[in-house]
């Protein structure tokens, strides 16, 4: 009798350490995609840097043109900003592609919560899933609008090029051009949040993952 | 009996070896563990510091300024050549246009006897605040068939003219009280003073934009001026000079007591001389007086 009763706390002791253990074994891993993710993440803000530099060399060609009489066409055509469109354009796919691979390198650690046994660990992963999503869907909603605003913008420059320079035609476009601007600041303000967020409820999920 | 529980000791001291080892081990790949996490405790992922800057300064901008002026100049040619075309139309039928300012006021239903005892047509250019206070005159106006206009809201040019955007203000709710109470909508505009000097190009192109017609006068009264008879005299002397350069008059008078006294005197005249009064209309190319550099900002 006493032989089972002991048996038994064994065996309770052995399920409960491998427990812990493949806890533990779900933290390293989740770990380890979450740092290559981050690896990719790094990769998208270095793109909105050069994005950001790219931005004010439009704004000042802008600027520039604004300055000149329409008469000047040739002046206006040495200035539009052709070439700054196209690096941007080409930037803004680079942290489209960067920040979809973060993503999906992510996403792999659903396979790693479903087998978490601690509920608080589950919830807390869960978490970081469902905060990722919210960051990609306002990232879509960013790349759009950017894809939107640089349409517009390209319009605006051709427009100045080919010397159509009909007044309600340009003042539509830069009408366009800043409510996109606008709204691509709320929704980056947005995202900064929730990827606050998103790095809390990490450290919070990984001290957790220590402490059992 | 010793022996056999001894063996039995044996055995579990050993499974409890066993755990104990198996303790440890886990203890030590958790540490490792725990190790390789405090390295990822310190990489949060970076917020976003970018800015978008709105596209500014365009409203003032030399390349807008040079824009408009080539619109306006544009616009300008289309307008002198509808002019021309109406005025074709307007010799053969003798058309003459009446307008009188500044009302409506106390003495526009006596100004409306007048005109209908000639059986005469005529457009007020009327003020905002006085529409709202003769309404019934404004409303006889509409029943007769009188054409109604747009005089602006304050008269005073240190208003009207205080910014780009101020005359199309002023006529914008000048055009909504006129449709409040006689539910015309009315195009017709006339600036306190005429367009010259103060309504810049930039001011003509917003009031262009809202669907406006700037109009002015070929001839002016002097009403205001002279008031009394020698106003008549003046002008039917100016309204024989343009009909016989083949243009047709529009004629400045103000809905003012003054201008009524002398008035049949000068409506006598018309009629004798076979010439037809007539409106103006919504679609009718305007009279405009043209800046051609005389136009300046009263600011
Ligand atoms: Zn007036």
């Amino acid at each position: 009798m006493k032989r089972l009763v002991f048996l038994v706390m064994i065996l309770g002791l052995f399920t409960f350490l491998s427990g812990c253990q493949s806890d533990h074994k779900q933290a390293a891993e989740i770990h380890e995609k979450m740092e290559e993710s981050a690896s990719f993440e790094e990769k998208f803000v270095a793109n909105q840097k050069q994005l950001d530099d790219t931005r004010k060399r439009v704004q000042e060609i802008y600027q520039d043109v604004q300055s000149l009489d329409f008469n000047d066409i040739d002046a206006i055509k040495q200035r539009v900003g052709d070439h700054e469109l196209s690096m941007e354009k080409q930037q803004l796919n680079e942290a489209e592609e960067n920040f979809q691979t973060a993503y999906s390198k992510l996403m792999a650690i659903k396979e790693n919560i479903e087998l978490i046994q601690d509920e608080d660990q589950k919830k807390q992963t869960t978490k970081l899933v469902t905060l990722m999503n919210s960051r990609k869907k306002l990232m879509e909603n960013f790349f759009d609008t950017y894809r939107n605003q640089l349409k517009s913008q390209s319009s605006f420059f051709e427009h100045l090029e080919q010397d159509k320079f009909e007044l309600d035609k340009l003042e539509g476009e830069i009408d366009v051009i800043n409510e996109d601007s606008l709204h691509m600041s709320e929704v980056v303000e947005q995202f900064n949040e929730i990827t606050e967020q998103y790095n809390k409820v990490m450290i919070d999920y990984f001290k957790m993952a220590d402490i059992s | 009996m010793q022996k056999h529980i001894t063996n039995k000791g044996k055995v579990l001291s050993a499974i409890l070896v066993v755990a104990v080892v198996i303790l440890l081990v886990e203890l030590v790949v958790s540490n490792k563990n725990d190790e390789a996490m405090s390295s990822l405790h310190n990489k949060p992922l970076e917020t976003l510091s970018v800015s978008f800057e709105p596209m500014v300064g365009f409203g003032e901008s030399p390349l807008r300024h040079s824009i408009i002026l080539k619109e306006r100049a544009d616009k300008e040619i289309a307008r002198k050549q509808a002019v021309a075309k109406q005025n074709e139309v307007d010799q053969r039928e003798k058309a003459i246009y009446l307008t009188f300012d500044d009302g409506p006021s106390a003495v526009t239903d006596q100004l409306i006897d007048i005109l209908d005892a000639f059986q005469m047509k005529a457009t007020f250019f009327m003020i905002g605040p006085n529409i709202k206070e003769h309404t019934k005159s404004v409303v006889r106006m509409k029943n007769e068939g009188f054409g109604l206009g747009l005089h602006g809201i304050t008269h005073e040019a240190g208003k009207i003219y205080s910014s780009p955007s101020a005359p199309v203000d002023e006529m914008s709710e000048d055009r909504d009280i006129l449709q409040n109470v006689s539910g015309v909508r009315s195009n017709l505009i006339r600036l306190p003073y005429g367009s010259i000097p103060y309504l810049t190009e930039e001011m003509r192109y917003l009031l262009d934009k809202g669907d406006f017609k700037v109009w002015d006068w070929n001839v002016d009264s002097r009403d205001w001026e002279l008031k009394d008879r020698r106003y008549v005299q003046h002008t039917k002397q100016e309204i024989d000079r343009y009909m016989q350069a083949g243009v047709t008059p529009v004629v400045l008078l103000h809905d003012k007591p003054h201008t009524l006294e002398y008035l049949p005197e000068l409506l006598s005249y018309i009629k004798k001389q076979g010439y037809r009064t007539k409106v103006l209309t919504n679609e009718q190319p305007p009279v405009t007086f043209q800046c051609e550099g005389r136009c300046n900002s009263i600011s």
